[in-house]
């Protein structure tokens, strides 16, 4: 059998009464950077702090290499975790609060020294060896941290939201200094995070969890492009979700009727399972809208009238309603809306490719 | 000049609020503190004492074989009941800190609060019902055939005592301190392989480092000075500091050689107390 390196089989955890994951089944394969991502409370921690030995499932089974890991207390893995909040020492410095790991795994002295200079290096942290935690920046003991727990050269890194704390230009530096350590190093990298940013530009994978069940495992590109169900549709990027009932299936064109008329969606392989006459939901991105001040007599498109604007950056989110008032979220760079010259209040064409637009596969049949 | 100044610098509002205080340190504490000292120079002539200032009284006192012993036996008594207490409360705070919910830990707490609403003496003697050579303990262990063992006027008995005024306390500043810990740093020295008990060395120590020199440096205090328990308890023979300076007092009115005791052990406990402030807040 050729399983994953670490392998999640109905497992399940239950807090007194409450069920805070439901059982969840996933694989993780050796060198993959992972992502597990949800919003608080979706049980994330938990699944991490489950493969760390912090909690014990409730049932189901964990291996690791084959091996069933439930019984295996926190000290007996070699799972390393890297704190939300770091959880360095304050007591120790830089230098020991690295050997810590060491130590408790009876390395002597100057090997232990030797070894977490050696990662002190490679975190280009070695200056401050001997400093005390409280001296270093943000920056310098997320380093400490990634350094403690990598200097046992583990086969899995366990991160809980480490780059949470830090101010967003830190951050993305961060995201390149772990993502190249992974590919360096090639050893698994399990990532919780409630960053979709931060998810996306670094993980191979991503796991999107809610409410103790699991939404969806793909790749970034997977789940930002065709979200499996209603909920990461919402959660990942900006999607329009408009309700409709299929007027006419013809191959893999799929024809509806919707608040904004008919909108036709070309699908490869999702619409097939659909049938004449099912409520269905479907997902525009907001960025694959384009705009124009003329008609465009392309066959999907709709009249508009700019309401709002969210000004974020570089990308614009533009608020528009028919004349029904349907609201249609649309996302465009600044400098390519800048020749439309919106106003609040004027007419304005919108229309997409129908390949763009597809439908979710939770069907409403009943 | 500079005098204007100065006062011009005196916060009105700020000094009417300590002014209280100050007062009230200076002539309950201070002053006597000063007269105390001031007496350990002055003269007892016909049982009456006389202001004087004599070395005489000081150098009776450093030269007497049984004071050296009195204060070694104090010290290391006191020292003694430290370790003790810290050992024996580690456990238990251990357990209120880590093993209760919050709810049953302010209950504990709670608890060993109370034996601080009776007095210290109350306490004390109600020890004689348990230790006496016919008391509760002997009489149990007599219908197994041992004993009787003599506890009362020994040193086990004063360290009873000792640990009676002490104990309670010393767990209630070991569980608070302990309580406090950050329950992330435990959780990560177990994920780098340390088992409970490299946990407890490594990580719990440490960080409850300052409420568990605190607590053994209350106990010490305390001990060092009790009168009590090695009066009643131990049967004040050998006689610790506290007892001696009583027998000095009623021995021909010997009032500035009691002083001169008296002074030798708060120079003691000011020196422990500030050695053992810098080793619990000691920067790494």
């Amino acid at each position: 059998m050729n399983e994953g390196q670490i392998v999640l089989e109905n497992v399940t955890k239950n807090f007194g009464g409450s069920v805070a994951v439901e059982p969840i089944n996933f694989e993780i394969k050796a060198g993959e950077f992972l992502a597990i991502m949800g919003s608080s409370g979706c049980g994330k921690t938990t699944t991490l702090r489950m493969l760390a030995g912090l909690e014990t499932p409730s049932s189901g089974e964990i291996r690791l290499n084959g091996e069933r890991m439930n019984e295996l207390k926190a000290h007996e893995r070699e799972t390393p975790l890297v704190w939300q909040t770091l959880a360095l020492f304050p007591f120790l410095n830089v230098i020991e609060n690295v050997e810590f790991g060491l130590k408790m795994r009876g390395v002597e002295k100057p090997e232990r020294t030797e070894r977490a200079l050696k990662w002190l290096k490679r975190m280009e942290i070695e200056q401050f060896a001997n400093r005390s935690i409280d001296q270093l920046s943000g920056g310098q003991r997320q380093r400490v941290a990634l350094a403690r727990a990598l200097v046992t050269e583990p086969p899995v890194l366990l991160l809980d939201e480490p780059l949470s704390a830090l101010d967003a230009n830190l951050v993305v530096r961060m995201q390149s200094v772990l993502t190249r350590l992974q590919k360096e190093l090639g050893i698994t990298f399990v990532y919780v995070t409630h960053s979709q940013s931060e998810a996306f530009a670094m993980a191979d994978r991503v796991v999107i969890m809610s409410a103790g069940v699991i939404e969806q495992i793909g790749s970034p590109r997977e789940i930002y492009r065709s979200p499996a169900s209603r909920f990461v549709a919402e959660f990942v990027g900006t999607n329009n979700i408009i309700s409709g009932n299929i007027k006419e299936i013809k191959g893999n064109t799929m024809i509806c009727n919707t608040a904004f008329g008919t909108i036709e969606s070309k699908q490869e392989d999702r619409n097939t399972r659909h049938q004449k006459g099912n409520d269905v939901e479907l997902v525009i991105s907001a960025d694959m809208i384009e705009l124009s001040q003329e008609h465009t007599f392309s066959e999907n498109e709709i009249q508009l009238q700019f309401v709002a604007e969210e000004f974020t950056g570089s990308v614009v989110t533009l608020y528009f309603e028919d004349a029904n008032k349907n609201e249609l979220i649309v996302q465009k760079q600044q400098r390519e809306i800048e020749p439309l010259e919106l106003t609040y209040g004027c007419q304005i064409f919108a229309h997409w490719n129908p390949i763009n637009v597809f439908c979710l596969p939770d069907v409403k049949t009943e | 000049m500079i005098f204007s100044n100065w006062l011009r610098r005196i916060d009105g509002y700020a000094l009417t609020w300590r002014l209280p205080v100050i007062i009230w340190q200076v002539l309950f504490f201070l002053a006597p503190l000063v007269f105390m000292i001031a007496m350990s120079f002055f003269l007892v002539k016909n049982y009456q004492m006389k202001e004087a200032f004599e070395f005489v009284n000081w150098v009776k006192i450093f030269s007497k074989g049984y004071f050296w012993s009195s204060y070694g036996l104090s010290f290391g008594l006191a020292f003694l009941a430290t370790i003790t207490a810290t050992c024996i409360a580690f456990p238990a705070s251990y357990c209120l800190a880590f093993k209760l919910s919050e709810t049953a830990r302010r209950w504990a707490i709670f608890f060993l609060i109370i034996p601080f609403f009776t007095s210290y003496l109350v306490r004390t003697f109600s020890w004689y019902v348990l230790l006496a050579e016919s008391g509760v303990i002997n009489n149990i262990i007599g219908y197994l055939g041992i004993g009787p063992i003599k506890m009362l006027n020994t040193m086990f008995g004063t360290m009873i005592g000792y640990l009676t005024l002490t104990l309670p306390l010393v767990i209630i500043l070991q569980t608070l301190s302990m309580a406090s810990i950050d329950k992330n740093l435990i959780e990560a020295s177990h994920n780098l392989g340390a088992g409970r008990v490299r946990a407890i060395f490594s990580v719990i120590i440490p960080s409850a480092r300052i409420g568990l020199i605190i607590g053994a440096l209350f106990c010490f205090i305390l001990s060092f000075g009790d009168f009590v328990s090695p009066y009643y308890l131990g049967g004040s023979n050998p006689p610790t500091l506290p007892i001696l300076i009583i027998d000095t007092t009623k021995s021909g009115q010997q009032w500035p050689r009691a002083a001169v005791i008296a002074t030798i052990m708060m120079v003691t406990l000011m020196l422990v107390a500030l050695s053992a402030i810098k080793i619990a807040y000691k920067k790494r």
